[in-house]
């Protein structure tokens, strides 16, 4: 199967990497950036998302709601980030994204912003937040008005994961773990996205996260915005239908072993196929 | 009453049927998150087999501590006791 739509993938042109002074908007923009997504997390942590979440309605509406202006911010957000040149999103074949209801939607993670990146993209994302995060004051409002799911051990975290997934909402997860390390296609995959999709019967939307430079990456400190703008286009493959699961007859230890490798695979090749990435220093 | 042999054999074959584990991967000091790449989803699934091959109740405390496949027998031989 084929994760891209078309055999061709030609590449953007690649942007001027800036030295100097032309540097210098560049990095106050970059800087602006995480000043305006703080102050904005802890704002509408304080205004709007309140209002949203205790505006009558049922949980599952209300939680919509905050998804639904999470989803507005972030597109907000995403402007930002392409006006200050830090990154330039094409996303043409996303209708998939917008429509998905009750799906684990797993990309991989080449810079800080994917998950913003698929969260403008997807109006009712959930994802699941590291514990350290939700004690950080900036975003702690907005993962729990959200119905984002803290990971609290095995057990609970699958439960947490079916209610979330039947009341429509999207899991967002990055099989990668943590970032791509700088140098490597893809970070071997943890097994939690695939355990997860068999253990609570759920399709998988599997979503391909192309960049023409390495930026925004666990390598580099924040401070130091990138000097290229990074071309990231976001591609959809088809969804592994959870029928699929069964087909081997075998427990769920291994069947999650099996669509791991399966997953793992899949992206592993269509990085490849792509063409290499343009060198990350200057040239 | 199961003596340890036969504890570490038992474990063993529940790690190789259902974790596709190697055998010879499998030793005492071995530990069950780094050398055997056991996941927390694993851990949940080998404390519910582990439940229905000895007939006894695990309270998930008792597996908190537990790092190597030592540790595992350890724990079933203490239950094996009870």
């Amino acid at each position: 199967m084929s994760l891209t739509h078309q055999g061709h993938f030609k590449h953007p042109k690649p942007f001027p990497y800036l030295t100097g002074m032309a540097y210098i908007p560049r990095w106050i923009g970059g800087v602006m950036c995480y000043v305006v997504f703080g102050i904005g997390g802890l704002l509408s942590s304080l205004t709007i998302l309140p209002v949203l979440r205790f505006w009558p309605g049922s949980k599952q509406q209300r939680i919509a709601r905050v998804q639904k202006a999470v989803h507005y911010m972030f597109k907000g957000f995403v402007w930002m980030l392409t006006f200050t040149g830090l990154i330039k999103v094409s996303a043409p074949n996303t209708q998939a994204l917008a429509d998905a209801k009750g799906m684990i939607v797993i990309a991989n993670h080449p810079t800080l912003i994917d998950v913003v990146v698929l969260i403008s993209l997807i109006p009712n994302a959930g994802c699941i937040v590291k514990q350290s995060l939700w004690r950080n004051p900036f975003m702690r409002g907005v993962l729990s008005s959200a119905g984002y799911i803290p990971n609290r051990g095995a057990e609970l975290l699958l439960k947490d994961c079916q209610q979330v997934l039947n009341d429509s909402t999207n899991l967002i997860i990055f099989p990668e773990g943590t970032r791509t390390v700088v140098g490597t296609q893809i970070n071997p995959f943890a097994r939690g996205a695939a355990n997860i999709a068999i253990r609570t019967r759920t399709d998988i939307l599997p979503v391909l996260l192309h960049v023409d430079v390495a930026g925004l990456t666990k390598q580099q400190p924040w401070y130091e915005p990138p000097r290229q703008t990074v071309n990231m286009s976001v591609e959809i493959g088809a969804a592994f239908d959870q029928l699929r699961y069964d087909i081997n007859q075998t427990s769920d230890a291994k069947m999650a072993r099996v669509l791991t490798r399966e997953l793992e695979q899949l992206y592993s090749q269509q990085i490849t196929a792509l063409p290499p990435l343009s060198a990350t220093t200057k040239k | 009453m199961k003596n340890r042999d036969q504890i570490l054999e038992m474990l063993t074959q529940i790690l190789v049927d259902e974790f596709e584990i190697e055998a010879e991967d499998i030793s005492l000091d071995a530990s069950l998150y780094e050398s055997l790449d056991l996941d927390s989803i694993d851990a949940v699934d080998l404390v519910i087999k582990l439940q229905q091959m000895t007939g006894k109740k695990i309270q998930p405390e008792q597996f908190k501590t537990v790092r190597t496949v030592e540790d595992v027998v350890n724990a079933i031989e203490g239950l094996m006791k009870d």
